[in-house]
């Protein structure tokens, strides 16, 4: 009896594990400037209950192949991770032919919202901004309200994305007045001279090579995500300075997700902070958490979801402080225990978007 | 045996060398002014070097919470008081009350001299126990107060100039914000911050340092808040302290320049103090010892020419802390610069490193007294 019952348990799992792997697929889908890519979620016999899909806009400054790379035969990435967690994922892109406009694409955001809520049928869309990217979507909800749309933006995440530059020094400012930052950032990683644009922005953590040294380049990974996009980008998109201020109250109040490496130089903490600020994120003490805890367990509450602050970095007892890249690449093999981005930044995500 | 003595005289040679090498040099001219409380306070001066352009202000720098003047001097030749030096300005080095030098804290009060009598060891002094002046005498509100104050009329006097240009560290940063902000100070005619935050802002809390600030409940049990104790203790003998990680960022500091940090530079801080800045974490706003003053609110009042340097890798100041504090001053005058890679900087730098980091001298001093010479 018990063999019976291991048969049909083993058979579950192959069938299961089968179903997953013949659903991956990708196609072109919007006839937009912006083009769209879905990656649909991995369902197995056991599916889980109906999500809402995650439109993601690219993160601009790294190769989107980076949100979904094949190493040693395994997907890895923050796509993979979303659709192993259910979730059905489209990507905008853009060629990069034209000068990227992110106020422009963020118009054009509207439309594919609605584009995709006809495809999956459903009304709840999770928006996702990435990297520089990320701008375009904090653009969308600078926007006036769409009042005939049925699109509910049930929640937002931000990874590395900067709202407010409006400070001295900020990097918007030096990409666009120091002409050798654009020199750099033209001339790519190849440069060795701690001046380059990839020793200003891009620390190699996944390797101990040193950027400065003759022979420090960076690893293959790295080349292939960051370098080949870097080489293809002329100039970075327009990016509005003090978009937060522009935002409606009414749309700030949507739970948001917002993600920061701690060393990030293209998207720092300082320009971030504004973003933050207004989403008014929770910040329980560890009593307060408690008391809501019990109040959940023994009555009818369900806290309303809430912003969530997540700081990559060592005083949030992460392996080491995140820069830009580390946000989307970062892995590293160890003796007793892996680490990686997956682990300190795409978990907590999946957990508070589920919540 | 002549060869056996020969070692022994050379390893007690080694060992008085590396004891000598591990002191601070740089020594200037010690003064003690008086607070109106009657704390002797000590101020260190270091005068212009020779051939250098006269400025029309002098400089004063104070040190962050559990520190003391000696880690501006770590550096020596690359300090920031060597830097300003080179640059024309006289320096004069603050220490705040209950530092080693100024009157010494007790542990408990004691209202006769009798506890003198006492001679317990060198190592358990009686003076430590009981004494006229207390840790638990003074909050954050007399260091930017009194202390402030002392330290300024008497270089004033001293110089003969009618105002000072003051440099804060962390703390020391936080000290003339609150005076200018909330007391009227009109005697700073410019001001340096480094990493300094001011307002705490909850939202981007790390569990670290909330973790730090639940020690809170130990400033209600203890009469001092044992940080310099315990930073020696880790330095001497290699005792683990928690979050002393959080303060450097070790590929960007000399391990003898760390060594010295533990040893010389740092000191137990009061609970009111301790407890005053746990408060403001969990309120977002710093705020009297009585509440009765919210003195973020008040940052509006600060006017005068500001330059705030934050650190890429700072956990105690963030670099967004730095910026709260940039926006809600009232200035028209004001720079922000935050050190690391993306500034050409070797690193990014930490809380502390922003004073004696490896490459201080060319990345924060330098940026400091071009910033001062232009209104100097």
């Amino acid at each position: 009896m018990l063999k019976i019952f291991y048969s049909v348990l083993i058979l579950f799992y192959f069938l299961n594990c089968a179903t997953a792997r013949t659903k991956f697929l990708e196609k072109d889908y919007s006839k937009l400037s912006l083009k769209l890519k879905v990656y649909p979620k991995i369902s197995g016999l056991f599916g889980s209950k109906k999500l809402p899909s995650i439109v993601l806009y690219e993160p601009v400054l790294l190769n989107k192949d980076a949100l979904f790379r094949v190493e040693d035969d395994t997907e890895k990435g923050l796509i993979p991770f979303l659709n192993d967690s259910g979730y059905d994922v489209f990507v905008t892109f853009n060629d990069f032919k034209t000068e990227p406009n992110l106020k422009a694409h963020a118009l054009e955001l509207g439309e594919i919202l609605e584009s995709v809520r006809g495809y999956t049928g459903n009304d709840e869309i999770i928006l996702g901004g990435l990297s520089v990217g990320g701008q375009a979507v904090i653009n969308y909800l600078a926007l006036p309200q769409n009042e005939n749309s049925k699109v509910i933006i049930p929640k937002i995440f931000f990874i590395g994305v900067a709202g407010d530059y409006n400070y001295p020094n900020n990097f918007v400012d030096k990409i666009e007045t120091r002409t050798e930052e654009r020199t750099y950032l033209l001339r790519g990683c190849y440069v060795n001279d701690k001046n380059t644009f990839c020793n200003k922005y891009v620390k190699n953590n996944n390797s101990n090579e040193n950027l400065d040294s003759p022979n420090g380049k960076l690893t293959e990974k790295w080349k292939n995500y960051v370098q080949k996009k870097l080489n293809m980008i002329q100039y970075l998109p327009i990016m509005n300075k003090e978009i937060i201020s522009q935002i409606d109250e009414e749309r700030m109040k949507i739970p948001m997700f917002i993600a920061y490496g701690k060393i990030d130089n293209i998207s720092p903490e300082e320009a971030m902070y504004p973003l933050i600020k207004k989403s008014n994120p929770e910040n329980l003490s560890s009593w307060e958490y408690t008391k809501v805890f019990f109040k959940e367990v023994f009555t009818k509450y369900k806290k309303p979801p809430a912003s969530k602050v997540l700081e990559l970095s060592r005083a949030n007892s992460h392996s080491l402080d995140y820069d830009h890249f580390d946000l989307f690449l970062y892995e590293k093999k160890g003796f007793f225990y892996d680490q990686s981005a997956e682990k300190d930044l795409y978990c907590p995500l999946v957990k508070w978007l589920k919540k | 045996m002549h060869h056996s003595f020969k070692i022994l005289l050379m390893t007690i040679f080694v060992f008085y060398i590396g004891c000598k090498t591990d002191q601070i040099f740089l020594q200037g001219e010690i003064h003690h002014p008086k607070t109106s409380d009657n704390w002797d306070l000590t101020l260190e001066r270091f005068s212009p070097y020779v051939g250098t352009p006269v400025r029309k202000y002098p400089v004063i720098i104070c040190h962050g919470i559990i520190g003391s003047r000696n880690y501006f001097k770590i550096r020596e030749g690359k300090s920031i008081v060597a830097g300003l030096q080179s640059e024309g300005y006289e320096v004069w080095l603050l220490d705040l009350r209950a530092r080693e030098d100024g009157t010494k804290a007790s542990l408990y009060f004691s209202k006769s001299d009798v506890y003198k009598e006492f001679k317990f060891s060198n190592l358990i002094k009686s003076e430590w126990w009981f004494g006229k002046k207390r840790y638990n005498d003074f909050s954050f509100d007399e260091y930017a107060t009194k202390d402030l104050d002392a330290a300024i009329d008497y270089v004033i006097e001293k110089t003969g100039t009618p105002k000072v240009n003051w440099i804060g560290h962390s703390m020391g940063g936080m000290v003339a914000l609150t005076k200018i902000g909330s007391y009227s100070e009109d005697r700073i005619a410019n001001l340096v911050t480094i990493g300094t935050p001011y307002t705490f802002l909850k939202e981007i809390e790390t569990t670290k340092v909330s973790r730090a600030s639940t020690f809170n409940f130990f400033s209600w049990l203890s009469p001092v808040i044992p940080t310099g104790t315990a930073s020696k203790a880790n330095a001497y003998f290699w005792i683990p302290v928690p979050f002393l990680g959080l303060f450097t960022y070790n590929a960007n500091v000399y391990k003898d320049d760390e060594t010295r940090l533990k040893k010389y530079a740092t000191n137990n801080e009061s609970p009111k103090v301790v407890r005053q800045f746990s408060d403001a974490m969990k309120d977002s706003a710093l705020k009297s010892f009585n509440k009765s003053i919210n003195y973020s609110s008040n940052l509006s009042n600060v006017t005068i020419p500001s330059f705030f340097i934050a650190g890429r890798r700072d956990h105690i100041a963030s670099a967004s802390n730095v910026r709260d504090v940039y926006d809600r001053i009232g200035s028209t005058d004001k720079e922000m610069l935050v050190a690391g890679r993306s500034e050409g900087h070797e690193e990014d730098y930490g809380h502390v490193d922003l004073i004696i980091g490896r490459n201080v001298d060319k990345d924060i001093n330098k940026p400091i007294t071009n910033w001062l010479n232009k209104r100097n």
